[in-house]
Parts: structure tokens; C-alpha cells; sequence
């Protein structure tokens, strides 16, 4: 054995004696790091199982959405059953009164008619009797008076009534807006149940069936941004309307563009019915819309 | 008159119905979303059309569009009652051709109003058309 033999030899001691140092000082990390995963794995068991029954209760909290949606357009139509009852009542109500009030004028004119009639008739020769004639038909003249007031109150009153009932017949609207509220987060539940599923599919060898029992959800039924605000929205509405309309009139070549299931739709940019909101606004898309901006939006259309 | 209103909500529907009697219009029917609505429209002599926009199947826009592409159903008055309330969905639904755009919650007076004015408005357009 020679020299270089012997250096070499003495290299591999000595990396061998390093990896045994090496090996010494790792020993106790492997130690922890194996502790590590054994106190670890059961925690990541338990998440495992948390996640599954999390992800089976999906479709009964759905479910349970959905009752609400049903029980309150239950609990809305009866509401407007009544409604519609009492404005039916409602309404003979005041035909009623309306026709007692042409009743009761028809009674002070033939009273009229017959005090002058009395008066031409009796007045020289019964002087004393043409007095008290006189008191009475005053007296039924002031209570007539006042029957017609009470009769014009309680019309009003009627049609205090009758307009309460048709404001809460528009309030009753608002089951349609919470009904698509909750089928927006329906939806966005079974969105986290499909990938919770499919997590779940990846760390396990038996998955869930994503969706079992779940209701049918159409995205196009709902709309995501669906808020109950108070019916003066319309003004502004008719607004863009109005302005939109003209420009359609003026333009006679606009064309029909093609729909999306989700209900938006593409539109060619150089038709000027159809220009796109500007930047400012698209900014403020889901926010209901103002005359200024339809004005703003008209201005360039016009230019 | 016939009028076909559109709408998968029961509570709007009832309501809508409500307005129209009030308004002296008894001839109604009824569906639960667009593709029901076309089918409808096959077999029905309708004349005004009253529909939501969030349906089932084939939404309100997809349906008026759909109408608009037949010949014999392009000029149907088309009024669009939603709570859609932006910009871009009036937008959206002048481009597709509605007559009329009302926001719920709506007052039952501003349907007769809207009816009113969308059928005023086609009959005078039908006057200014030259006689054949």
C-alpha cells in the first residue's frame, strides 16, 4: 500500500468520523421532528373528521335555507291574502259611503226644498209655527253639516287605510329580494361543500358525493347584488330609460347582442347605444345608478 | 288583452296579477320562467308580456331576446319588472329590446302607468306607419 493509498483511506476515516458528528448533532432534531409528526398526525386526523362532518352537515344547512325561502313565501302569501281581502272590504266600504254621501246631499236639498216650500206656503198666516219650523230646519241643517264632515273623515280615514294596505303589499316584495339573497348563499355553500369535497376526496380514499340532497340552484334564478331599497329607484330608472330610448330611435341600425345564461351580456362598443359605463363608473357597477352619471354618460355618447 | 307574466317567484306573481285586475286586466296568464314562457307563446295569442328577470331555465334577458329573434312575436310589448337596479342591467335590457324597465318594490299604479305608456306609445308608432 502506498502513500496516496494511505491518504485516501485516511480521507474516508475522517468523512466518516464527520458524518457520525454530523449524525450525533442531527439525531436529537430527527427525535423531535418524529415527535413532531406523531403529536401532529392525530390533530390532522381530528381536521380530517371535522372537515367530513363539516362538509356531510353542507346540504342540511342548504336545506335548511331553503325552508326559510319556503316558509316565508308561505307566511308572505297569507299576508297578501288578508291584504286582498281588506282591500276588497275595503273598497265595498267605500262605495258604500260614497253612496251615502250622495244620499245625504240629496236629503238637504229635498230639506231645502221643503223649507221653501213651507215658508211660501205657511209663513203670514202661522207665524209661531214658521218659528219653530225655522229651528228645526236649522238644526237639522247643522246636523247635516256635520254628518258630512264625519262622512268626509271617515273617507279619509278609508283612504289612509287602503294606501297602508298598498304599502304593505310593496314591503311584501321584499320576500322575492331575501328569497334571491339566500339562494346566493345557498349557492356559495355548495360552491365551498364541491371543493371541500374535493379536498377531501384527495386526502381520503373514500370521498363525500358533493351535493347529496342539496336543492336545485339555477345561477341565472338570483341575483347576487339583490338588495330591498324603497320604490323612488324607479325615477332613476325611467331616466336611463327615457335617455337610452331617444338614442335607440335615433339609431335604427342597433342590433340584438347575444345573452349569457348568467344574464350579462357583450356588447360592441362602437354602437352608441351601447357604450360601456366609464371608468368612474364601472368602479360603482353594482351601485344603483344617478341622473348625473346618465347625464355624464350621455355626453359622451353625444360627442 | 292578454298578458303573459313571467316570474318564479309565487308572492311577485300574485302581486303583479293583483295590479293588472286592479287595472281593469282580467285575461292573464302565468309561468315560472323563460323556456315555460316560450312554450306558452306557441300555442297563445298573447299580447303584452310582463316578465322578472332571475329565473330558472332561461332568464328574463335571454327570453326577451329569444321573442325578439321571431318575426311574429318582435314587436310584443315587453315590460321588465326586477330587482336589478344598475346601470348596466337597464342597459343591458334596452339593448335586448324591452318597452319598459320597472324596479321592485314597485307601487301597483306604476304598472298601469308603464302599461299605459309602452301600449299609447306603440299605437302611435303604428299610426305613423304608411298604410299599404
Amino acid at each position: 500500500m502506498n502513500n496516496r493509498k494511505h491518504n485516501v483511506l485516511l480521507s474516508k476515516i475522517h468523512e466518516l468520523k464527520a458524518l457520525f458528528i454530523f449524525g450525533q448533532r442531527v439525531i436529537p432534531f430527527l427525535e423531535d421532528l418524529f415527535q413532531f409528526v406523531q403529536e401532529v398526525i392525530p390533530i390532522l386526523e381530528e381536521m380530517n373528521t371535522s372537515i367530513r362532518e363539516s362538509t356531510s352537515q353542507i346540504p342540511h344547512a342548504s336545506s335548511k335555507l331553503s325552508d326559510v325561502t319556503r316558509a316565508t313565501e308561505l307566511a308572505t302569501t297569507e299576508i297578501l291574502d288578508i291584504i286582498d281581502f281588506l282591500l276588497m272590504e275595503l273598497g265595498g266600504v267605500r262605495a258604500e259611503y260614497r253612496q251615502m254621501k250622495e244620499e245625504l246631499g240629496k236629503m238637504i236639498q229635498l230639506d231645502d226644498s221643503m223649507a221653501r216650500l213651507i215658508k211660501k206656503e205657511i209663513s203670514d198666516s202661522h207665524p209661531e209655527l214658521m218659528d219653530k219650523l225655522k229651528w228645526m230646519y236649522r238644526e237639522k241643517r247643522s246636523l247635516g253639516t256635520r254628518l258630512n264632515k264625519r262622512v268626509d273623515g271617515l273617507e279619509r280615514s278609508l283612504e289612509k287605510i287602503h294606501q297602508n294596505a298598498n304599502n304593505i303589499m310593496i314591503s311584501l316584495q321584499v320576500q322575492d329580494i331575501t328569497a334571491q339573497q339566500i339562494a346566493a348563499v345557498t349557492h356559495m355553500i355548495h360552491s365551498m361543500e364541491n371543493r371541500l369535497t374535493t379536498l377531501l376526496g384527495n386526502l381520503n380514499e373514500y370521498p363525500l358525493n358533493a351535493g347529496e340532497g342539496a336543492p336545485n340552484l339555477y345561477p341565472q334564478s338570483f341575483n347576487p347584488e339583490a338588495s330591498y331599497t324603497d320604490s323612488r329607484h324607479q325615477h332613476r330608472v325611467d331616466a336611463i330609460v327615457n335617455a337610452l330610448q331617444k338614442s335607440e330611435e335615433k339609431d335604427t341600425t342597433a342590433t340584438v347582442e347575444p345573452v349569457d345564461p348568467g344574464g350579462s351580456i357583450s356588447g360592441h362598443k362602437n354602437h352608441p347605444s351601447q357604450a360601456e359605463p366609464s371608468e368612474n363608473n364601472k368602479t360603482q357597477e353594482s351601485d344603483s345608478t344617478t341622473q348625473e352619471e346618465i347625464d355624464k354618460l350621455f355626453e359622451r355618447n353625444d360627442g | 288583452m292578454k298578458f303573459l307574466i313571467i316570474d318564479d317567484a309565487l308572492m311577485s306573481r300574485r302581486i303583479l296579477v293583483n295590479s293588472l285586475r286592479k287595472a281593469g286586466y282580467d285575461d292573464i296568464i302565468e309561468a315560472q320562467h323563460g323556456e315555460e314562457a316560450l312554450q306558452i307563446l306557441k300555442t297563445e295569442q298573447v299580447d303584452f308580456i310582463i316578465t322578472d328577470w332571475n329565473m330558472p331555465r332561461m332568464n328574463g334577458l335571454q327570453l326577451v331576446q329569444a321573442i325578439r329573434e321571431k318575426e311574429q312575436l318582435k314587436d310584443l310589448p315587453i315590460l321588465m319588472v326586477t330587482g336589478r337596479d344598475t346601470q348596466k342591467d337597464v342597459m343591458n335590457a334596452i339593448k335586448a329590446r324591452v318597452n319598459g324597465y320597472i324596479v321592485k318594490p314597485f307601487m301597483p299604479q306604476v304598472i298601469r302607468n308603464k302599461i299605459e305608456a309602452i301600449l299609447k306609445h306603440q299605437s302611435g308608432e303604428q299610426d305613423e306607419q304608411p298604410q299599404a
